[in-house]
């Protein structure tokens, strides 16, 4: 995640990050889908990873479920050449998909064939994103083999954070520096006081906001359809999104802050009044 | 002077006790309370050898006036109940009153070696270490009224009855820099750079100092006292290897603990279901025990040891 990419025909090797949140169900795999689109969109030659072995969703998340010959597993025991493997996004040229076998468990391959998988594609690749399972086993130390860096996703929720909190360490602790995805945020929920703020969350976590994603129901349907929200520049998750995808390119933009309350309490703010 | 450590020895007597009786400690003393001899009675066998932990590790602290037998069975028992807490430490013997013949004492050193898997880092009559005899303490009082070693100076005021294992025998121990200053001074302290994360466990036989946050799901253990210099939102557990927790301390900047436990109390934090209210940069507390319970206050730099002295 720095400015190194914005030459996009220097031919260096591909940086590989990891996305990854400890708990389930927080939105990893729809991150590193809108996020693969979204830096896919601003030129950059993406590959998208499902190191979710025998839960394999990343493919539904981009509409490719029926496109799917080889997968990963195929490629680490060297069943197919690599370039069979992935698979081109239907909406654009420079993203593609690695899918996760669905039909062995975690076990199947270990961190020394995770990282020959990713040697294969790192020249052809700007950005590898690696989907990560849930969990802190075999799979997530899969997926981590490799990885230069790491988004951790958390929702604002105690769970999610503890899980991301332990997640960090874990990173950390093999020498990956994390940055933080908030997903599923409720501006509204944070102003009544029914939510962690964005400030709680990284008083506890005390890493790197990458970016904060707003509780947008379009992520469904998206998800749904098969087609990353990214496309859909009216979701404020999209915009979101590509928002993230410029700060992995090393841009500055600025991360929104709606904690300041509501609309009506920014005005009256604004307007020297105490609300 | 006399006065002075005398003060210490009574009040340092109660508050040492009272937390958790029935654990030994006060078995040993020399007590003018009636209640207290009941307790002594009551719980003879257990009183014979209480555990401690100090700055130089666990020591274990055993009447050397008993007879032969009874110590090694008491030695044994006392062990049995404290298997999996001992097993694979190091323990010093001290030995109150009188210490055993060699034979015993190597006897001993035997059993815990090979029954429990303990070893005996030395052993030596309490109060026989560098520690300077001065006529006027409790120690040389009992050396003078059992007449044992012949180095004491020994001063026997038998109608003054004084308390012996209460924290007092520490702090000379410990004040090496000056003896009757107003000074502590625990060389051993651990110091932590970083903040603790889910998962992670630090576990130090003395005081540790960490600068940066205890996370929620991480876990602080110390033989001494806990000094957070962040938020406090895991497990912290100060005097981890003293029954009574010895008078130890967890500060934090900002205190929402999981669970602080000192000793063997233990209290739950307020838990996570007010996360709005969590005060940010709020101010430092201090949390210590008190009878059976842990409380907290506002930290004060002239409150924390001056109550260990008390």
């Amino acid at each position: 995640m720095n400015t190194r990419r914005d030459n996009a025909g220097k031919k260096d090797l591909g940086e590989v990050i990891v996305i990854t949140s400890g708990k389930g169900g927080v939105g990893k795999t729809t991150t590193t889908a809108s996020l693969g689109a979204a830096l896919a969109l601003r030129g950059q030659r993406v590959l998208v990873v499902d190191a979710d072995i025998g839960l394999r969703n990343l493919d539904m998340m981009l509409g490719l479920e029926n496109r799917i010959v080889f997968n990963v597993v195929d490629v680490a025991k060297k069943i197919c050449k690599p370039a069979q493997a992935i698979i081109k996004s239907k909406k654009s040229n420079n993203l593609y998909l690695l899918p996760a076998s669905q039909t062995d468990d975690k076990d199947v391959v270990d961190e020394a064939e995770v990282r020959y998988v990713l040697e294969q594609f790192r020249r052809e690749f700007h950005y590898i994103l690696v989907d990560s399972p849930a969990g802190i086993e075999q799979g997530f130390r899969n997926a981590c083999a490799g990885a230069e860096s790491a988004i951790v996703v958390t929702t604002p929720e105690v769970s999610a954070i503890r899980d991301a909190d332990r997640v960090v360490g874990l990173l950390s602790s093999k020498g990956i520096e994390s940055k933080l995805i908030i997903n599923r945020i409720d501006f509204e929920m944070v102003r009544r006081g029914d939510m962690l703020s964005v400030r709680d969350v990284q008083d506890i976590l005390g890493i790197e906001i990458l970016g904060i994603v707003e509780r947008d129901d379009q992520i469904i349907s998206a998800a749904n359809c098969g087609e990353p929200v990214v496309y859909n520049q009216k979701s404020k998750a999209g915009q979101a999104f590509t928002r993230i995808a410029a700060r992995v390119c090393g841009e500055q933009v600025p991360v929104p802050t709606f904690d300041s309350g509501s609309f009506w309490s920014r005005i009256s703010r604004k307007l020297g009044v105490n609300a | 002077m006399t006065g002075s450590f005398n003060d210490d020895d009574n009040v340092g007597f109660e508050a040492g006790t009272t937390p958790l009786e029935g654990l030994g400690l006060q078995g040993l003393e020399i007590s003018t309370s009636p209640a207290k001899v009941e307790e002594q009675e009551g719980d003879a066998r257990s009183s014979v050898i209480t555990a401690r932990g100090t700055a130089e590790g666990l020591i274990l602290r055993v009447d050397g006036r008993v007879q032969e037998e009874d110590l090694k069975v008491a030695v044994r028992e006392f062990l049995e109940s404290r298997r999996s807490f001992l097993q694979g430490n190091d323990v010093a013997f001290e030995w109150v009153g009188r210490k055993p013949s060699d034979d015993v004492v190597h006897e001993l050193t035997a059993v815990l070696a090979s029954e429990f898997k303990v070893s005996v880092r030395s052993s030596k009559l309490k109060g026989a270490a560098s520690k300077p005899a001065t006529p006027d303490t409790g120690l040389s009082m009992l050396g003078g009224q059992r007449a044992a070693t012949p180095t004491r100076v020994t001063t026997p005021t038998p109608e003054r009855n004084v308390s012996l294992f209460d924290g007092i025998d520490s702090i000379e121990s410990r004040a090496s820099v000056a003896a009757n200053s107003m000074l502590w001074d625990e060389p051993d302290t651990r110091i932590m750079y970083g903040t603790l994360r889910s998962g992670q466990k630090v576990e130090t036989e003395h005081s540790i100092v960490i600068f940066g946050d205890v996370n929620s799901g991480a876990e602080v253990i110390a033989g001494g006292d806990i000094v957070i210099l962040g938020t406090l939102r895991g497990i912290a557990h100060a005097g981890a290897y003293d029954e009574s927790g010895g008078g130890r301390v967890i500060l934090s900047l900002n205190l929402q603990p999981t669970q602080l436990r000192i000793g063997l109390v233990i209290s739950r934090g307020s838990g996570s279901e007010n996360f709005e209210s969590t005060p940010r940069g709020g101010i430092p507390e201090i949390a210590r025990v008190e009878g059976n319970l842990i409380v907290v206050e506002p930290y004060q730099s002239r409150t924390v040891w001056a109550r260990r002295r008390e």
